[in-house]
């Protein structure tokens, strides 16, 4: 097990610090109108493509 | 002509020491035009492609590959097959598969090494007995073969699992499936290409994809490091590159890529006859016939590309092993790897046509597309030569994620991943 030292609460697993996958998602604003094709783009279509991880 | 393979030829060959034998497959440059093009020559692509000529009449067609032929994941994964799902639709689907592969060595004549040894599935607390009991009554009522096993009906089936009530995660209860087994993962896609290409099937490797032209809502051929080729129909089997070829089309999938790791140990005597797989702890395990004990790990729990995986994740499982099997203790592992596998929101595959005419997918297989080879390749061939789906593949559309009837077979994978 690899330990990374938190400045907050000491030693953690690396678990903890894995990258939680896409952020800066929007939640739908009027969630009762959306579409059925805007709800599957919203919960199921990533945009994660195969690229260089942003820094 | 393609020579037949047989004792005879065995001999024969043997008399010229092997020098002699006929290539399995030819190495041609690709054409201007094909009827149809696979992209991805791993097991399901060039399964795909032996049942398009082989069903469908469709001998003017190719099979591109990045690579070399099945040096992805069919070559990268642990080789089990079973088709003890929980719902219908997986149920159908799986066994469909595992129908075909019990006839497979002959039908390709090209010995895959299917052996129905079994696969255990292993309940370590209450909610796992009850969910494989339910599994086990869901298979039974699908028509497949399943039976629930006691704590010591598992220690009989395989001795060495420790069984004590002791071990943080104790062994509960299991659940059999014996027509389950595995196959040797090269021989499936060397007997498929083999027995594609006697029937005419160009197989271009070191051939990638580049780009997919279209012509407003059809496709017109695929652009390659070899060329552009020219088609109506493409076939695409990239697993855990599928969205990159996607959003060559203009296309978005709900595909996740994530490295699944596997490790191998030293080859030692048999030891372990059978697979034997849990959930809760995520550790399963066999034997090859050339004596390694062959261990599959989880996938990151991030999106990455890179073919090796992360180390706590193999700490994790090998831990799990060996709670399990302290026989194990003093193995050295030898090798271990990573493949990119393709997760759908639902752990379903999608075998569908597109938005787009002419470009089909087969993807989404995740962490558990080896044993749905033979099958997967028929259904997918069917649905390439009718433009419409088998009825045991209409369920895996992609129109799913939109209208909400997924397959969502999280809950009964064997492993969670």
């Amino acid at each position: 097990m690899f330990l990374i030292n938190c400045p907050y609460c000491g030693e953690r697993d690396q678990q903890e610090f894995k990258a939680g996958g896409e952020a800066h998602i929007e939640r739908p604003k009027q969630p009762t109108e959306l579409s059925d094709d805007e709800w599957a783009e919203y919960l199921f279509m990533g945009k994660v493509h195969r690229s260089r991880s942003r820094v | 002509m393609r020579n037949k393979y047989s004792v005879f030829s065995l001999i024969k060959n043997a008399i010229s020491y092997h020098e002699n034998w006929q290539r399995a497959w030819k190495d041609p440059a690709p054409k201007k035009e094909y009827d149809a093009i696979i992209v991805g020559g791993g097991g399901h692509g060039l399964a795909t492609a032996y049942y398009l000529a082989k069903k469908h009449n469709m001998n003017n067609i190719a099979v591109v590959e990045k690579g070399w032929i099945g040096g992805g994941n069919t070559g990268r994964n642990t080789t089990i097959i079973r088709s003890n799902y929980l719902w219908d639709a997986s149920a159908g689907l799986y066994d469909h598969a595992l129908k075909i592969w019990e006839g497979l060595s002959q039908e390709l004549n090209y010995n895959v090494m299917f052996s129905q040894r079994g696969v255990m599935n292993l309940a370590h607390n209450l909610q796992d007995v009850r969910d494989l009991k339910r599994r086990t009554h869901a298979n039974r009522l699908n028509g497949i073969d399943a039976v629930y096993l006691s704590t010591e009906e598992v220690k009989k089936f395989c001795p060495i699992i420790n069984t004590s009530p002791d071990i943080r995660y104790p062994v509960l209860g299991g659940t059999l499936q014996r027509r389950a087994g595995t196959a040797r993962h090269d021989a499936v896609a060397w007997g498929y290409a083999r027995g594609a290409d006697a029937m005419g099937v160009d197989i271009i490797q070191n051939c990638e994809v580049k780009g997919i032209k279209r012509n407003g809502d059809s496709v017109e051929g695929i652009e390659t490091t070899k060329g552009f080729i020219k088609t109506k129909k493409v076939g695409v089997v990239a697993a855990g590159h599928s969205s990159v070829i996607a959003n060559m089309a203009g296309l978005r999938l709900p595909l996740e890529s994530k490295p699944l790791q596997a490790l191998v140990s030293e080859p030692v005597k048999p030891i372990i006859d059978t697979v034997v797989m849990s959930n809760a702890v995520h550790a399963y395990v066999s034997q090859s016939d050339k004596g390694e004990l062959v261990i599959g790990a989880g996938t990151d729990d991030y999106v990455s590309y890179t073919q090796k995986g992360s180390h706590q994740i193999v700490e994790g499982t090998l831990n799990a092993i060996l709670e399990l099997y302290p026989i194990f203790s003093r193995m050295r592992m030898l090798r271990q790897w990573g493949g990119i596998v393709d997760i759908c929101p639902d752990a379903s595959p999608i075998l569908s046509k597109t938005s787009i005419k002419g470009l089909y997918f087969n993807c989404g297989w995740g962490t558990g597309g080896f044993k749905a080879t033979p099958g997967s390749g028929d259904l997918f061939a069917h649905t390439i030569a009718n433009d419409e789906p088998h009825k045991l593949n209409a369920a895996f559309n992609l129109n799913r994620f939109v209208s909400g009837d997924l397959v969502d077979e999280h809950g009964a994978a064997a492993v969670a991943h």
